[in-house]
């Protein structure tokens, strides 16, 4: 490792080489605490040509690479491997263009979430996907597990944001995709990229869309009695083709959580649920769309329906909903996030059975999630020295899973698979859809030395030869390590 | 026995007669045996059949846009989707749809009218199956208010050269599990797999729709229009810039739909920007809409080609075209999309083979959609994006068994 990181050195500078233990520690995981691997090394290029330099160094030598953002993702798909190298892209923050005529930026993959979305503001224009990470995860990041958000209700998640990359191939080969096409005339190489978590390549540059900034807002904040009635008034409002921009549940101990914590949005704590509904558009859009919003939320006995007044309490009513995994530190020393599908027209069920699973096995449920777009965050509270305890929590997260699978749902909506729901990958695809899934990896990596052994099961590509892993799971499929 | 009359007798024993017929010559193209399966077993059995018997299988759909892919060099079976329609799964309250690949846009559009939704909006729709729309990556109309049809198909089943059948995404609205294989599989033009079913994510259907058609002193002024309304708030269905009337005249129309409120914003916003036009509501907007939808098509022949670019560029392109049409005497109709910044091309007269050496000389990139036979295709250009398309073709097909496209990309 000391001949690698001098070669390193050599392209990327010394600060573009990390190999000191203390120095590894803080990249050992991503926002999954539990499965901590330390790397052997670090690598931070600064833009595209040392990255590549850096992947033609690390490709002539089989080292196997995990790219990482932020290290926001929940799913450890930035978990590193051992023998292998974390390339970061903390260095890459420059935005490259903002071309409000055409409605685009440029900018490099590490690049903040949020930072590119204020950046733009001052043109009328915005970023759409929002993840409650955005003050720290990075663009690239996004890309690579096709983020979502709760605006992506309205918006669509990453992928239908992004115009076009630059991405350096496994070999150090660049590949400039970066003119911003809506709609290839060939292969859509830049639509399969996004969300490949890293397995295919490292993208350095993104080019993504922007969207015109709204004129009205308006966020209204409706308090319930019952989780299933908060359920059911989302359902309605799809039914009833009402265009919200955003949906979004919290339940009694999130809201409790949120409520005593920095993020105190002045939500109800008596109430069981609340729903937060945000309407965007045009002044006399907002208001008829808020009328056909209020009346169902009536029909379905909202205890109050509030409207932020002022865009100061709109702000503070996000920043509870966005900071309700951070608060969640103040009610439990762990916390394993879930992240699943499901029909919009099964919420209630499907949430009811959330609470039933862990109930059974006597364990703390905060639930919080995008209910637009039918994606589940049960939250379940645990404290990590307690093996039992851990081992409920295990059993509880996989028949969740399991049961939005069987209701027509999904394994994921916006953390991606990563390390965390590599055995759940067979509830949801057969041995043939994940061979399928293993040809397109192999035609992008054929070594299969980017992000080894996440995504795709290893065996389900049939694999005889040897593949780097990082340590198998012994403890949740989830969690936040929400220490506090 | 010839060889083609060895695999209809072949394909006799494996399927019913209802489920055989031949694929017509035309011009680059023989008259092919044509299988059309009604079963998923016979879908199975006809790909292991071609793959065993290293036949190369052409994938037709309903044959609206096999001249978007060419003549390939070599076809010895043709599979259709004339037998493989209907609607599987529609779900109303949660605004999506699964059907077949025959199915009709038309059929779709039909049923999930009941429920006050919309389906992908794209020309003759009584005549394109949804597989062949997926396949050609074709979007319709919509695509500036609800993006390219790729981006409202939430998964795809899918048939694969080894016979295997297999799918990616899924059935609901938000879903990053795995790969999204489908992102790949759109537009691959059946170069890669059959594709046998797709789930659409609908669209609300709207309460109250317009169509405004402006006239226009000449081209820039279209664009210009066209560029002003963008700068305001409205966000039209459409708008297109086209002199594809008989006149050959310059007309801008744009298509507004949505709920009431938001088009009474518009209507005022096109009022201030556009200039005198005709507004046309009710049943003229749906006719006329339905017309600027199948403009595509107009007097029965697609375009000729299709280029893509910037908005901000776009004036620049139209203009190097001018150039071309000087300089060679060749004569264009023109439909573009400003606020995409693409732009169909139609020729007059029979003089592709001077277009096609025009444009290679002028180093525009652009995708014939009706090329003659007797050009012969442009190489693939040696680049790291191709090679990469060159892998995945030969990951997903790796004996060759679906036909090469028969037109690459004519460029530099």
């Amino acid at each position: 490792m000391k001949a690698l990181a001098a070669e390193l050195r050599a392209v990327l500078g010394p600060s573009g080489v990390i190999d000191e233990p203390t120095r590894l520690l803080p990249y050992e995981s991503d926002g999954l605490a539990m499965l901590a691997v330390p790397p052997e090394l670090v690598c931070l290029p600064r833009d595209t040509r040392e990255t590549a330099a850096a992947m033609r160094i690390l490709h002539r030598r089989g080292v196997p690479v995990v790219p990482r953002g932020a290290g926001t993702g929940l799913a450890g798909g930035a978990t590193p491997v051992r023998g292998g190298v974390v390339l970061s892209t903390a260095r890459m923050r420059d935005v490259l263009e903002v071309n409000a005529d055409d409605r685009y930026a440029r900018v490099q993959a590490g690049v903040v979430n949020v930072d590119l979305t204020s950046l733009c503001q001052r043109e009328g224009l915005l970023y759409a996907p929002d993840p409650s990470s955005q003050m720290a995860c990075t663009i690239g990041g996004n890309v690579a597990n096709n983020s979502g958000g709760p605006h992506c209700f309205k918006y669509g998640a990453t992928t239908r944001h992004v115009l076009g990359l630059v991405i350096v191939q496994h070999d150090g080969e660049i590949l400039d995709l970066s003119e911003p096409v809506l709609d290839p005339e060939d292969l859509d190489l830049v639509g399969l990229f996004v969300g490949s978590e890293g397995t295919f390549g490292i993208a350095t540059e993104i080019t993504v869309r922007l969207t015109p900034a709204p004129p009205v807002v308006e966020v209204l904040l409706a308090v319930f009695c019952s989780l299933d009635e908060a359920c059911d008034s989302v359902s309605d409002i799809i039914a009833a083709r009402l265009e919200p921009a955003a949906l979004e549940i919290l339940d009694q101990l999130t809201i409790d959580a949120v409520e005593r914590s920095v993020f105190a949005a002045g939500y109800p704590k008596e109430a069981e649920a609340v729903l937060l509904v945000e309407l965007e558009g045009v002044e006399a859009d907002v208001a008829a769309q808020a009328k056909g919003v209020l009346a169902i939320l009536q029909r379905r006995s909202a205890l109050d329906v509030r409207r932020a007044r002022d865009p100061l309490e709109r702000k503070k009513l996000w920043a509870g909903r966005k900071g309700a995994f951070g608060a969640m530190g103040r009610i439990a020393p762990d916390l394993y996030v879930a992240d699943a599908v499901v029909p919009r027209t099964r919420l209630r069920a499907l949430v009811a059975r959330t609470v039933a699973i862990c109930r059974e096995r006597g364990l703390r449920l905060a639930t919080v999630f995008h209910a637009g777009d039918g994606n589940l965050h049960p939250n379940i509270c645990y404290d990590r020295r307690d093996p039992d305890e851990v081992r409920r929590v295990v059993e509880a997260g996989h028949l969740i899973l399991a049961e939005c699978v069987a209701a027509g749902g999904a394994l994921t909506g916006e953390h991606g698979v990563g390390l965390e729901k590599l055995s759940e990958m067979e509830l949801y695809f057969t041995p043939a859809d994940l061979a399928a899934a293993c040809l397109a990896r192999d035609a992008w990596d054929p070594a299969r030395r980017l992000n080894p052994g996440k995504l795709v099961p290893t065996h389900a590509c049939l694999e005889l030869r040897a593949v780097p892993r990082a340590s198998p799971r012994a403890l949740p499929p989830g969690g936040a390590g929400a220490h506090p | 026995m010839s060889p083609a009359e060895r695999t209809a007798a072949r394909l006799a024993e494996l399927l019913p007669r209802e489920c055989l017929g031949r694929l017509p010559a035309r011009a680059g193209w023989p008259e092919l045996p044509l299988a059309a399966p009604r079963e998923l077993e016979q879908w199975v059995e006809v790909v292991r059949y071609a793959a065993r018997e290293r036949l190369v299988l052409l994938p037709v759909g309903q044959g609206s846009k096999l001249a978007w892919r060419g003549a390939p060099a070599r076809a010895d079976l043709a599979i259709a989707t004339t037998n493989w329609s209907g609607v599987t799964a529609f779900e109303p309250g949660d605004g999506t749809l699964t059907a077949r690949a025959g199915t009709s846009l038309a059929e779709l559009a039909e049923t999930v009218r009941a429920t006050h939704h919309l389906s992908p909006e794209v020309a003759l729709p009584a005549g394109t199956s949804l597989g062949g729309t997926l396949a050609a990556g074709a979007s319709g109309l919509d695509r500036l208010r609800h993006g390219p049809v790729r981006h409202q198909v939430l998964g795809l089943g899918a048939l694969l050269a080894d016979g295997s059948c297999v799918k990616s995404g899924g059935r609901v609205v938000k879903n990053v599990t795995g790969y999204d294989l489908h992102r790949l599989w759109i537009g691959s033009q059946g170069t890669l797999c059959l594709l046998l079913e797709a789930t659409l994510r609908l669209q609300p259907a709207p309460a109250s729709e317009a169509v405004l058609v402006v006239p226009c002193a000449s081209r820039a002024d279209a664009l210009e229009r066209a560029r002003a309304l963008g700068r305001t708030g409205a966000q039209p269905v459409a708008v297109l810039a086209h002199d594809r009337a008989p006149d050959r005249t310059w007309r801008l129309a744009v298509v507004l739909a949505g709920r009431e409120e938001v088009v009474a914003f518009e209507l005022e916003e096109a009022r201030r920007v556009l200039g005198a036009h005709e507004r046309h509501e009710g049943d003229g907007a749906r006719a006329l809409r339905a017309e600027l939808r199948d403009l595509e098509r107009a007097g029965g022949r697609w375009s000729a080609l299709f280029l893509g670019g910037r908005p901000s560029g776009l004036a620049a392109e139209l203009a190097r075209l001018d150039e071309l049409a000087l300089r060679t005497g060749l004569a264009f109709t023109h439909l573009v999309h400003p606020l995409l910044a693409s732009i169909a091309l139609w020729i007059e007269g029979e003089r592709q083979a001077e277009l096609d050496a025009g444009l290679r000389a002028a180093r525009f990139q652009v995708r014939w959609r009706e090329r003659p036979a007797e050009l012969a295709p442009a190489p693939p250009p040696d680049s790291p994006e191709h090679a990469l398309a060159r892998r995945l073709r030969d990951a997903f097909d790796p004996q060759g068994l679906f036909a090469p496209l028969g037109t690459p990309h004519v460029g530099p």
